[in-house]
């Protein structure tokens, strides 16, 4: 097992957001965690990286206790983030972005790195003196993915990867994160709302309803259960 | 009309000034606290550049970089004893503006003491301090108003270029911009506030120390004369250290200058309220254009001015 959450509570100040959560993702599988507003998808994530509160319960990542450790420490374990919003730092050019990402990389590797990732979004190329802040939001979550790769992580972990992406630019960014998972064998931990597609793409599937875990098993058994509108919205139980 | 010495040291002080906001702007721009003990921080530099010249001899312009490290490690230290510890229990930007201030007065104490220091065991005078004998002149003009010059733009294209072609450089701006996402990215923010508060607290140090060439100063200096660091920060805009340093410039000439002609106009007495000027320049940035002369889009206000101009008037 490359990542597991166990018994998790954790929140944000005095907030207790999520309740005893378990978690398992395989090496080289898509994990899919769905569930509605508000049910503590964000947190779940923040809470690998050290970014939320853990008041009880713990993360491990390859088998070693990660939570409680620095956000910038857990990053350097390999271990990629990118939160929902402000994924990108618009201040700055696509290559600053890119150099960024690469931060604890000597000159060369950098540069190797940066053609590797270039050539998996030519689009990239075109605006890389660009500032990020221009860029159409495809393009940012393009940026966010290249940024996130440039690493070469053993795990990424993406938040609502597909919001406020028009359909078909939703599909064509979840596509090149199949894409990724076979070409460079990455572990995905995807967070989603739009639970259909994403359930489509996954191998284990995940279902978070108010703070506490509803389901876990195979994505597409997921979808294909009968009542998954219910247990969805948190009408019914399993 | 004002006599070209008079201008020459306010050329000078606005400098100092300049120096003194760029460092108020960038330890607010990176850790989000209004820094009162900056005033202590200035103090301290001034005071450093005074007992060197004094006890070691030679010119104050020496000392002028021992100023920058002195303070710039003060400023590390009450980052990591103070401030730090109380970002980490998520404090609000109020409670640590209100911490600076107690800052302020503990530094203030040890200033008080450091001056008595030097009185008692070296028979100096030094609640009152005055370098300007030991500075040289070129056509009538005090140094220290060619150097304070040279140092301004030499600092600022350094922190630039610092800023923008070095890699902890790039990562400073992206940690002022988002600092949840350069952990992520594997930076260490902490490093960052860090480097803020040494090259924040280093720029007051050198403000003080050049100010101790240019206007005569004692234990109390800094907290006379925060009221023009922060007015500078503001009109320049509280997001950029460039602004900082143009609105540095302007209060501080506008102080200097403005108190002197307004005192061949309307008497000594006024000389009292110097400090108003730049209360009222503070004032009418935040009511005006609260994002300060850096927020302006200088290409549109360009335009406009030259449409004006073309404008006929019936």
């Amino acid at each position: 097992m490359l990542l597991e959450v166990r018994n998790l509570i954790s929140g944000y100040g005095k907030l207790k957001v999520l309740f005893n959560v378990n978690l398992d993702v395989e090496e080289k599988e898509i994990t899919v965690v769905v569930g509605p507003n508000g049910a503590g998808k964000t947190t779940l994530l923040n809470s690998i990286m050290g970014i939320a509160t853990i008041y009880d319960g713990a993360v491990y990542y390859n088998g070693s206790k990660i939570s409680g450790m620095p956000t910038h420490k857990i990053s350097r374990l390999g271990i990629a983030y990118l939160p929902q919003m402000g994924n990108v730092f618009t201040e700055l050019t696509v290559n600053e972005n890119l150099r960024l990402a690469s931060y604890l990389l000597d000159k060369a590797e950098v540069k190797d790195r940066m053609d590797e990732v270039l050539s998996l979004f030519p689009v990239l190329d075109k605006f890389i003196n660009r500032k990020a802040g221009t860029l159409s939001g495809g393009e940012r979550r393009m940026l966010a993915i290249a940024m996130a790769l440039m690493r070469r992580p053993k795990i990424i972990l993406l938040d609502e990867i597909t919001t406020d992406l028009a359909p078909i630019i939703a599909k064509k960014v979840l596509n090149q994160i199949i894409d990724l998972r076979d070409k460079l064998g990455l572990t995905i931990l995807i967070v989603e709302q739009l639970a259909k597609i994403a359930l489509e793409l996954g191998d284990q599937a995940y279902l978070l309803v108010s703070g506490t875990m509803r389901y876990s098993g195979k994505a597409l058994e997921l979808l294909r259960h009968p009542d998954f509108s219910e247990l969805y919205l948190g009408i019914k139980k399993i | 009309m004002l006599p070209s010495i008079a201008i020459a040291k306010a050329v000078a002080y606005a400098d100092s000034i300049a120096l003194m906001a760029a460092g108020i702007t960038l330890i607010y721009m990176c850790t989000r606290t209004f820094n009162f003990a900056h005033a202590s921080f200035v103090t301290w530099g001034l005071y450093v550049v005074y007992a060197m010249t004094m006890l070691q001899g030679g010119s104050p312009y020496y000392y002028l970089p021992l100023a920058f490290l002195f303070v710039g490690v003060l400023g590390v230290a009450v980052y990591m004893l103070v401030i730090g510890p109380l970002m980490r229990r998520g404090a609000s930007p109020t409670t640590l503006m209100m911490t600076t201030l107690g800052v302020d007065l503990v530094l203030l104490s040890t200033i008080q003491m450091f001056a008595d220091f030097l009185t008692r065991t070296y028979r100096l005078y030094a609640r009152r301090v005055v370098l300007e004998v030991y500075d040289f002149n070129t056509l009538g003009i005090p140094g220290i108003t060619y150097v304070s010059l040279i140092i301004v733009v030499v600092l600022i294209a350094a922190i630039h270029w610092f800023m923008v072609k070095t890699k902890f450089g790039t990562a400073m701006r992206a940690t002022i911009e988002n600092p949840d996402l350069s952990s992520v990215l594997g930076i260490n923010p902490n490093v960052v506030y860090i480097a803020s508060w040494f090259i924040g607290g280093g720029l007051a140090g050198l403000g003080g120390g050049i100010a101790s060439l240019a206007i005569s100063g004692d234990p109390t200096i800094g907290s006379r004369i925060i009221v023009s660091m922060f007015a500078s920060s503001i009109v320049g805009g509280l997001y950029s250290v460039y602004g900082s340093v143009l609105g540095g410039l302007l209060i501080g000439l506008t102080e200097y200058l403005g108190i002197m002609l307004l005192s061949t106009q309307l008497g000594g007495w006024i000389l009292t309220y110097r400090p108003v000027i730049p209360l009222i320049a503070m004032a009418i940035t935040l009511l005006i254009y609260p994002r300060g002369l850096a927020g302006i889009n200088w290409g549109k206000a360009l335009l406009r001015i030259k449409s004006l101009g073309g404008r006929t008037w019936k």
